[in-house]
């Protein structure tokens, strides 16, 4: 989301120009100053809406995991023990990849760098395919070993999340396609971004979920 | 003043975000684990996000009611789990 230009507003504040006059001189030259925060943030503000109603909901499972774990150490320790840090390892590098160029994509679009935007866009669009392929052999292979839902409290928060993720990642997926769809056909530009910046905001969402989610279902014990 | 974030700025937030990741797993490879474990990580999970939403969702450049949306929501998530650990029985 950096270093976009706003598209149809710029919601940088402007100071009121009394401020820059100078008293002793009527003519003094008037010097716009700018508080350099924005207003709102990069992109649509129903997409944020729905970003921290998103983030919400996951909080919701966390802490019921984390209480879950509370009632039966035992379970969860063992449950653990089935998964293999190392393909969580791997999705958390697909993810923040693409997150970093999806972030990317953004900054070369807002640079009038449309082809570079385009073909972050594609790359991130791939690692995030991987993330899919990774994620779906994990969890194919944990029902293929005999786990399901009903296996116990840590198998079902493990499922359940990892699926309800999962689908956040497609969805995900589905709206960077969109994205560079439109970016080739040049919807966007320096001056019109914020429909990218908004794709990009749910992207980076999706990485914070799977900043909790990894450590807590496959690292802490 | 500079706001803009550039592209070697977003790099750098990338490599160190594989860089605290990759620790995390070395160290349960390592063999580390418990509870003071745990909320390493739980630290190290809220700066990753932290520097996801300032920096790659670009909130470093908004008005600070945005970002206390996701700081608070942040707090409360990782000091619950927190809790939870802190009171979950030994058995080890």
């Amino acid at each position: 989301m950096p270093g976009g230009v706003g598209g149809r507003r710029e919601q940088s504040r402007l100071l009121p120009d009394t401020m820059n006059k100078s008293p002793s001189n009527s003519t003094a030259e008037i010097t716009p100053r700018y508080d350099t925060k924005r207003e709102y943030p990069h992109g649509d503000l129903a997409v944020w809406a729905f970003i921290y109603a998103e983030l919400l909901v996951f909080s919701v499972f966390f802490v019921s995991f984390a209480f879950a774990r509370m009632l039966n150490p035992e379970v969860f320790v063992s449950g653990q023990l089935t998964l293999n840090p190392w393909l969580g390892m791997t999705n958390t590098i697909l993810l923040l990849t693409s997150g970093w160029l999806a972030a990317a994509a953004v900054l070369a679009n807002a640079s009038g760098k449309q082809s570079s935007a385009l073909k972050n866009l594609w790359v991130a669009i791939l690692f995030g395919v991987g993330f899919l392929f990774v994620k779906g052999y994990e969890i194919g292979h944990h029902f293929a070993a005999g786990y399901d839902l009903d296996t116990d409290a840590f198998h079902f928060l493990y499922l359940f999340m990892g699926s309800f993720h999962f689908l956040h990642v497609v969805l995900g997926v589905g709206v960077l396609v969109i994205l560079a769809v439109k970016v080739k056909r040049g919807d966007y530009g320096p001056d019109e971004c914020q429909g990218l910046e908004s794709g990009a905001a749910y992207w980076h969402m999706v990485d914070i979920v799977w900043m909790i989610l990894f450590p807590l279902v496959y690292l802490m014990r | 003043m500079k706001t803009r974030i550039t592209q070697r700025q977003l790099t750098i937030i990338w490599v160190l975000l594989m860089f605290l990741s990759t620790l995390g797993v070395m160290a349960v490879n390592a063999g580390l684990a418990g509870l003071l474990f745990s909320m390493l990580l739980l630290l190290m999970a809220s700066w990753k996000i932290q520097l996801i939403a300032d920096w790659y969702m670009g909130l470093r450049e908004v008005r600070m009611f945005w970002r206390m949306i996701i700081y608070v929501w942040l707090l409360v998530v990782i000091a619950l789990i927190a809790i939870a650990f802190i009171l979950t029985p030994d058995i080890t």
